[in-house]
């Protein structure tokens, strides 16, 4: 009986036949013939990731050498073969199989680290580098990485980059892409650039991060390290009821404090890793919160404590645990730890749905997911990562039995679903790849998928490296969902209308913070001084929505009323739209969460939403730091607030952008056509742009 | 059971097990083998994945790759050959997997598989002489008198062993140093402390790895044994059937196993259950798993499975407080002694053994104990598998003595035999400032 023969989706793969001898032939002379291989075994074994996606390459290249991948590139790049780099294969998405019957770039034997630098904070590494390797070898000096997916043990520093991967750490200390600083990288056609959160213009690093390997490969990476906090303290809490426990985390974070951590598990996971574990947890527990905090000071550490288990008692806790040694702080984490692994010793297949919502959103999501899983009669754990909104739920299954398949696979669309219309998104931290394409048109309009595919489209011109991923293959077709979102202003509205009024009639724009500002060759002047209002301050969530127009100063006032703050100088007379084009302070990159921009034409771009983390699109945010006004007009974004309470904001650290070269690069170019191929927007930043754009 | 039969899977049902007994139930290999999920969280945890970096040889890799036999969808099935040959069997996979997968039992049955498995010259006639310890004792004498006047390494130099095939012979035959002139059935059937006695607390099985190579552990065994644990047997036992598990027949191994059975059921009608002690973690594990090899066999199962519930490592065995009153502290001072341990594979993967050494030796050794990194990774001895895979295995056994070296210890301990030979060949090359020792033969020259 060979009914299974059906069961393996088979992706899209346009299979070639085989590779080229005389590229094979090209290709061995560089790394040896022993690394090049199209023997069917091998290929096998590189047409899966850890999704349920399978695509078989052509050939598999085994790279030993850094300074390999740039003529390897090259060569397929003339022969126009596609290409995926690829090192661990831990994916949940399918981004690390090769769709179009290409060549896969085994990257996993580059993984020397090539400095530690203390005194800087910087680690230099190779993509192929271990998450955890690098870990142990930074605490010999006691220092961390702090993105720490749960992967960390098998992933690669190449994968993380690539997925801009999170970790339960990155509450506190940001994502991947929030921690990387610097990035050699092989472009599409075998280039090498360097690419910098301190270049003088865009951020392309922030760009190469999260774009799932569609963009370049990484060669080098420059990463952020922190000594690592002398003190650790864990809280556990059992709650009875969901509410309670995430209006804990809410009126903790609320609070001021930070943790470094706040993770949730419900009764399903809590079971199944009680059973071999048989801890002691109240019978009426629905979920449990482990909350870790660090710090320096002992002092600090035991305040918040003291605060933080005030909270857990007023929001109703049945138990309160804590712990500050490492054997007691391993044994609060151990139910957390084994949630996921008891789940798959019960069923052959565990699938992880990654979805994220604004965190007062949490309750609501779960309820939601829980009625979508007794429609599809499915067992899950739901483990989330409470801070931040990133919910996980653990849908357990056989992937041999395809009507079951199928139910999963529904009811992770309906999870998604649900997550967009209560105002978050597809994808926290796991991305997009093949198997949520689909669901981007659901998330983004019609524009925004436009401009993302023309990102791709001008930095990969032939289509080759990692094709076909991330964005949707044909969207328009699709409807996008209903979304809870802030509306545009009237006065934003007209300024869409303005552009595209403009671009009608030929009139190229001077974008200014206001009328004042002195006209450049004869350009119309567009002013951000109408976008003035405050669109939403969600004290639940943390967040603020607030036009371009608002001036700094302004906005730390209204915030200072309301016993917030924002990581940004006081006194500062510029206006939002005008610090985020000048990229003049450089943690802007770690604090706005969402744009909404205007295109040359009026196009409406809206960019993430009031969800702490999303890894769906391409990072627009980072390329539209330090653009000065020449990719899109910015409408509004959302920052991300702090309590009073923290410390002053005496330590951010200012920028200052050479307006004479910004687009010192070819990429940069190109990313502009992408934005604005007809150079309508402050048109003279780039001169001789239409030359140039024309070659 | 499993909602999927797939016919075309076995040829020949009969060379392997029907159903695997897993950490997660008893399942066939094919539901055994699809429990995996590909998160590949077992990858960088497998010496053969970790110096190859290549799919093929990880164990998801491997469970793949026979998930695909298995369903029929590999063309070219001859190339399976070099990812099921490659693997170590070392089981920390296994340990690792949140599902549990049993990789290294789906890899034994793949083997089975393979063409020409459990028919090539040098495992029947080992087997030949395996099931006939009286001949093999003359044989490998004569071998072990060969190798003493030099005649072995000579043979090797003009390239003998390859002429006749028996390149692994070779391999093996550079990894045996100071082989004995007399073994340890010996001594022990002649040992009058050994001599059946009205009660007794133990039964000694004795491995052929001890037997022949390394007398001394067993004789250290015994004597720690009945100095701590009272009287005892010898149980002049048969082969454990590890060799032909893992090398050849399924039938072979039962052969073995069940005489092994019989002898201690002999035992078993004069003085009720004793506890099997055994002190080569590799039989010792195999031992515990007869319940597996006899599962389909119903008029053995129960006294196969209570067999294996009698089986104790030696390791298991010794307690703190069962040695400590013997212990000489000035002796462990006086000689500087630094002790790393190294955890057989088939001692902690296999049986779950890692803390109990620790919690008896710690107190005792205190600082001088230095754990190495990666104490439980293979040391790519594996049984045969140095000499079929020596260029794999050296590079296992370089990351291994490289971590010892870095705990600049003397001593290292291990309790496998085969690990015995691998590291202590590897110390004499790369690391000879420190010796290996086997864990009772250490507690032994510690002891007052």
């Amino acid at each position: 009986m060979r009914i299974l023969n059906k069961k393996i989706r088979i992706v899209n793969s346009a299979q070639v036949n085989g590779l080229d001898r005389d590229v094979k032939e090209r290709i061995a002379d560089i790394i040896g013939k022993e690394n090049i291989t199209d023997e069917e075994i091998e290929l096998k074994t590189y047409s899966y990731d850890a999704s349920l996606s399978r695509a078989m390459p052509i050939a598999v290249i085994h790279l030993n050498d850094i300074e390999n991948i740039s003529p390897v590139v090259k060569i397929l790049y003339e022969n126009d073969i596609p290409y995926t780099a690829r090192a661990a294969g831990t994916n949940l998405c399918g981004a690390a199989v090769n769709l179009k019957g290409g060549v896969i770039l085994n990257l996993s034997r580059l993984n020397k680290i090539h400095q530690i630098d203390t005194d800087k904070r910087l680690a230099v590494v190779e993509p192929g580098l271990v998450n955890l390797k690098l870990q142990e070898e930074l605490e010999k000096f006691g220092f961390f990485y702090p993105p720490d997916p749960a992967s960390q043990k098998v992933s690669t520093i190449g994968g993380n980059i690539a997925q801009n991967a999170g970790g339960p750490l990155c509450l506190k200390y940001g994502v991947t892409a929030n921690n990387v600083v610097k990035l050699e990288v092989i472009m599409p056609d075998g280039t090498e650039k360097k690419f910098s959160i301190y270049d003088n213009g865009p951020d392309i690093s922030g760009l190469i991060c999260q774009s799932e390997g569609t963009l370049g490969i990484v060669k080098k990476a420059w990463l952020k390290i922190l000594p690592i906090p002398k003190f650790t303290k864990t809280i556990s809490a059992c709650f009875e009821n969901i509410e309670d426990s995430m209006n804990s985390v809410i009126d903790i974070v609320k609070s001021g404090i930070l943790p470094r951590a706040v993770e949730e598990i419900d009764r399903m996971s809590i079971d199944s890793a009680n059973e071999n574990l048989k801890l002691d947890i109240p019978n009426k527990t629905d979920s449990l919160l482990i909350i870790e905090l660090d710090s320096n000071s002992k002092e600090e550490i035991e305040s918040q404590y003291k605060e933080i288990e005030n909270i857990l008692k007023n929001n109703k806790a049945l138990t309160i645990n804590s712990a500050s040694k490492k054997e007691e702080i391993e044994k609060l984490w151990k139910i957390r730890k084994e949630s996921y692994p008891a789940l798959a010793r019960i069923s052959p297949n565990v699938f992880v749905e990654d979805g994220c919502v604004p965190r007062p959103k949490l309750v609501e999501a779960v309820k939601g997911i829980k009625e979508i899983l007794n429609l599809y009669k499915l067992k899950a754990g739901l483990i989330f990562h409470a801070g931040d909104g990133n919910i996980h739920p653990n849908i357990i299954f056989d992937e041999r039995d395809l009507e079951e398949t199928k139910r999963v696979k529904k009811a992770g669309e309906d999870i998604l679903k649900l997550c967009i219309k209560l105002g978050g998104t597809i994808s926290g931290e796991h991305g997009i790849g093949v198997e949520k394409r689909k669901a981007m048109n659901w998330l983004y309009n019609m524009e925004t998928l436009n401009l993302f595919s023309n990102i791709k489209k001008e930095i990969d011109i032939k289509n080759l490296l990692n094709p076909d991923k991330k964005i949707p293959i044909s969207h328009g077709q699709i409807q996008k969902i209903e979304r809870q979102e802030i509306p545009l202003s009237d006065n934003a509205k007209k300024i869409l209308m303005e552009l595209k009024v403009r671009y009608n009639t030929k009139q190229k724009t001077q974008i200014s913070q206001s009328n004042k500002e002195p006209q450049k060759n004869n350009l119309q002047i567009l002013s951000s001084q109408s976008l003035n209002r405050i669109l939403d301050l969600d004290r639940d969530n943390m967040t603020i929505t607030l036009e371009s127009g608002v001036k700094i100063k302004d906005l730390k006032n209204i915030l200072k009323k309301d016993g917030f703050d924002i990581e940004l100088p006081e006194n500062e007379n510029d206006t939002l739209g005008s610090i985020i084009a000048t990229k003049k302070y450089i943690n802007l990159k770690d604090l706005i969460i969402s744009m909404d921009l205007s295109l040359y034409n009026g196009d409406l771009i809206r960019y993430g939403s009031k969800a702490i983390k999303d890894v769906s699109g391409y990072n627009i945010v980072r390329l539209i730091l330090g653009s000065m006004g020449a990719f899109a007009f910015i409408l509004s974004a959302t920052l991300k607030i702090k309590s009073s309470k923290n410390n002053a904001c005496d330590k951010i650290e200012k920028f200052e952008i050479k307006t004479d070269n910004i687009f010192y690069d070819e990429t940069i170019l190109r990313i502009k056509k992408a934005f604005d191929p007809e150079n309508y927007l402050n048109p003279w930043i780039l001169e001789n742009y239409e030359q140039i754009s024309n070659k | 059971m499993s909602k999927y039969q797939i016919n075309e899977l076995y040829k020949d049902q009969s060379i392997h097990l029907k159903n695997l007994i897993t950490r997660t139930g008893k399942k066939s290999i094919y539901d055994a083998v699809s429990q995996c999920s590909r998160c590949g969280y077992c990858e960088t945890i497998c010496p053969t994945y970790s110096i190859t970096k290549r799919e093929p040889i990880s164990p998801r890799g491997r469970n793949q790759i026979i998930r695909q036999l298995i369903e029929g969808k590999i063309k070219e099935v001859d190339k399976a050959a070099e990812a099921i040959k490659t693997c170590l069997l070392c089981g920390a996979c296994e340990d690792n997997c949140y599902g549990h997968v049993p990789t290294p039992d789906i890899i034994l049955e793949a083997k089975r598989e393979m063409t020409g498995h459990g028919n090539g010259l040098i495992y029947n006639f080992s087997l030949f002489i395996l099931k006939r310890k009286k001949e093999f004792r003359y044989f490998i004498k004569m071998l072990f008198f060969l190798k003493k006047i030099g005649l072995a390494n000579l043979s090797s130099r003009l390239g003998l062993y390859h002429i006749i095939g028996l390149s692994s012979l070779d391999q093996a035959q550079k990894k045996l140093l100071n082989p004995p002139l007399k073994f340890l059935s010996e001594y022990l059937e002649n040992d009058e402390r050994l001599a059946q006695k009205e009660k007794i607390n133990w039964i000694y099985f004795s491995s052929c790895g001890i037997e022949f190579i390394y007398t001394n552990v067993g004789l250290s065994t015994i004597e720690l044994l009945i100095k701590i644990y009272g009287n005892g047997i010898f149980m002049q036992n048969h082969c454990c059937g590890l060799i032909a598990y893992n090398y050849g027949k399924l039938k072979d191994a039962k052969e073995l196993a069940l005489k092994n059975i019989e002898i201690y059921e002999n035992i078993r009608n004069i003085y009720g259950d004793v506890k099997i002690i055994g002190d080569c973690s590799s039989c010792v594990a195999f031992l515990k798993n007869y319940k597996q090899l006899f599962d389909e066999d119903e008029s053995i199962r129960e006294k196969a499975n209570n067999f294996s519930a009698n089986v104790l490592d030696i390791l298991e065995l010794i307690k703190l407080e069962h040695i400590e009153e013997h212990i000489d502290y000035d002796k462990i001072k006086k000689e500087n002694l630094k002790i790393t341990i190294h955890d057989s594979c088939r001692a902690c993967h296999a049986q779950g053994i890692y803390s109990q050494t620790r919690e008896a030796l710690k107190p005792i050794l205190k600082e001088n104990l230095i754990e190495m990194k990666d104490s439980s990774n293979c040391c790519g001895g594996a049984g045969a598998y140095s000499f079929i895979n020596p260029e794999l295995s050296t590079k296992v056994l370089k990351d291994k003595i490289k971590n010892i070296a870095n705990t600049q210890a003397n001593i290292v301990i291990a309790s496998s035999t085969s690990c015995f030979m691998q590291i202590q060949y590897g110390l004499k090359k790369y690391y000879p400032s420190a010796k290996i020792m086997h864990y009772t033969e250490f507690i032994k020259n510690i002891i007052k």
